[in-house]
């Protein structure tokens, strides 16, 4: 432990090199990047203007607590949610809390990057869509290019991260949105009603719960970032201001589009299979600028891309810290190449994730099934986010006057709605969804429920139970066990 | 660190950067060279305007002919490219899916009116397609939750 070192010397310790220092706006940049995109703008469309009340709802009870708790801790103490959960709750919670978030992403990448080759595909050649072997070269190539910039430091995937939101979220949303107020400015009537009537979503009992309760998930991510927070250079109130500027971006990056793209492009013409460039190439043709098409094509993949890296540099990096200090890994998982980066975490992942893409893309019949998964990961997902928001009351109570850049207003009260609203979404969780059709309900429960345990519990457990004392390799310049982070 | 380390970490991140951004506007041009938009004939035109007239029936808004002649062409375009087909339908679930752009990503009870559109577009555009994609769409769990 780290706690009778003169606080100087800790500090000289964990203090990342000048070279690895980010600023608070790439890490706000990163942070956003990781969570907001503009694929689920044509998604969001079809419900029109109540899309802003779809986003607004899971804001305030979801984002904004996630997001302050996670400030005033990261603003404290070093590690992310590791050593948030394992201070707070003990050491073995914080393993399973770390191991929930890492998990979480391995049916995360498939996806995202059967995103990137079918978006590819809409601009080359639409017949590529449907080609398993075009889809898995993109999901393999993308994916182990962005193990090798991951493997190169976090200053690197930083600035491709931020480059990646300015060019292709920013400036291709700010373009859907301005052509949007012409298309009304031009006395075009909106393709969806605006008026107050349409605030809100019709009910429709079980399906719109289903729906507003899994938007919360639409800001899950939001702590991944803090455990960068040691490349700051003054973490304790760079931290926050990134999470409050990130906080902004992801609201904006979410509602504006999804209502441009709502008064522009009737429901009825946006097309499950083409998706948001569908959407983009609808209000191009609008304006006769369709040679734009394929360029924010290409800037979508960019955005998609640099996302991608943050998840990879994130979780698996707080599942080495804990490993390291406390052996619950194999010394072959923990080595780091010469950028002290966590390269066989990452390979070792990045061949599970090379098997379940091709398996989405050669075996794509088992979509559902693949789908049913992505539940199971988001359900072990927020089971870090429950374990996240007591360890913060805890710590509260047990540390109060433990040194915080930045302490959140009425935290019980925060952490409250936040925990309620984690359990709400955990629960939907267990509600079949279109994609189930009309499949036995009590099975999917089983799979839901038998795939989290599984996977959230059972997995870390048996890397828990096997552990070895000699495999500890602790580290004090790691700063993860007392020092605080300013 | 030394100063020449931190120049060396400089120049590889500058080689990276400019790596990943020539890539890139290579990607772009190749992209612009090969689009093509849909393709405006008689027949483009004849389609247009039979979606039109589903997308009114259905109490759509309804988009001007060029727009629909540029976007879908005369054979529906990316819409009518094997929508039936496993990649395309594994695509398609995940539209079916709540506001997330990251991992958060997660499956919800669709609404109807986002299928009755591209149900419509296959109708017209791709007919011979239609049976399958039918059976696609009759196999998915909807509600209605938006306004008629």
């Amino acid at each position: 432990m780290t706690q009778n070192r003169s606080p100087d010397r800790s500090a000289e310790r964990i203090r990342p090199p000048a070279a690895g220092w980010i600023s608070w706006v790439a890490l706000a940049l990163m942070t956003t990047s990781s969570v907001a995109s503009l694929r689920p703008a044509p998604t969001m469309a079809v419900y029109g203007l109540a899309c802003v009340f779809l986003y607004l709802v899971p804001a305030l009870v979801f984002l904004l607590p996630t997001s302050l708790v996670s400030a005033e801790l990261a603003s404290g103490w070093k590690g992310g949610v590791y050593n948030w959960v394992a201070r707070g709750i003990s050491k073995p919670a914080g393993f399973f809390a770390v191991w929930c978030q890492f998990a979480m992403t391995i049916f995360y990448y498939p996806s995202l990057l059967g995103y990137v080759a079918s978006t590819l595909a809409y601009v080359f050649d639409p017949g590529l869509a449907s080609n398993g072997l075009w889809t898995a070269t993109v999901i393999v190539v993308a994916y182990w290019s962005g193990v090798w910039v991951s493997s190169r430091g976090t200053k690197g995937v930083a600035g491709l991260a931020s480059g990646g939101l300015i060019i292709g979220t920013l400036v291709p949303g700010v373009v859907l949105v301005v052509l949007g107020f012409v298309f009304l400015g031009q006395g075009n009537a909106p393709a969806a009603p605006m008026d107050a009537g349409s605030l809100l979503p019709e009910w429709a009992g079980l399906a719109s719960l289903v729906l507003i309760v899994n938007n919360f998930l639409s800001y899950s991510g939001m702590e991944m970032n803090a455990v960068h927070v040691s490349s700051l250079r003054n973490p304790a109130k760079q931290f926050p201001k990134a999470m409050f500027l990130a906080m902004g971006l992801v609201l904006l990056i979410f509602i504006l589009p999804a209502l441009a793209v709502s008064w522009v492009v009737p429901a009825g013409e946006l097309s499950l299979t083409a998706g948001v460039m569908q959407a983009f190439d609808a209000v191009f043709a609008q304006f006769g600028w369709q040679v734009l098409t394929p360029v924010v094509g290409v800037m979508l993949v960019m955005a998609s891309l640099g996302g991608m890296l943050t998840w990879l540099a994130g979780p698996s990096k707080g599942l080495l810290l804990i490993s390291r200090q406390e052996g619950y890994l194999p010394p072959v998982l923990q080595k780091r190449n010469k950028h002290g980066v966590q390269q066989n975490i990452l390979v070792a992942q990045g061949l599970v994730t090379t098997v379940i893409a091709l398996l989405y893309a050669f075996v794509p019949d088992v979509s559902s099934t693949y789908w049913i998964f992505s539940v199971i990961t988001t359900q072990v997902y927020l089971i870090m986010y429950l374990l996240m928001f007591v360890a913060a009351v805890r710590l509260r109570r047990k540390e109060p006057d433990h040194p915080r850049g930045y302490r959140a207003p009425m935290l019980v009260g925060l952490c409250g709605i936040g925990f309620a609203a984690s359990l709400a979404a955990l629960l939907v969780g267990f509600i079949p969804p279109s994609q189930l059709g009309s499949g036995n309900t009590v099975s999917y429960v089983l799979i839901v429920g038998g795939g989290a345990l599984g996977l959230g519990l059972v997995v870390p457990f048996l890397f828990y139970r096997f552990r070895k004392p000699h495999w500890r390799q602790p580290e004090p310049e790691d700063g993860v066990t007392a020092e605080p982070a300013s | 660190m030394t100063a020449g380390e931190k120049a060396k970490g400089r120049r590889q991140r500058a080689i990276l950067y400019n790596v990943v951004a020539l890539l890139s506007v290579l990607l772009a041009i190749v992209a612009v060279t090969t689009w093509r938009a849909g393709k405006a004939d008689r027949e483009a035109e004849d389609k247009a305007d039979r979606l039109s007239a589903a997308l009114a029936e259905l109490g759509a808004p309804v988009p001007e002919r060029d727009r629909i002649v540029r976007l879908l062409g005369n054979d529906g375009g990316p819409v009518c490219a094997d929508p039936a087909g496993a990649l395309q339908r594994a695509a398609s679930l995940g539209q079916l899916s709540n506001g997330a752009g990251g991992p958060g990503t997660r499956p919800v009870i669709a609404d109807s009116r986002i299928l009755e559109g591209e149900l419509a577009i296959v109708t017209i555009y791709c007919p011979d397609q239609l049976a399958e994609f039918e059976k696609f769409v009759d196999d998915l769990r909807t509600a209605d939750l938006t306004p008629e």
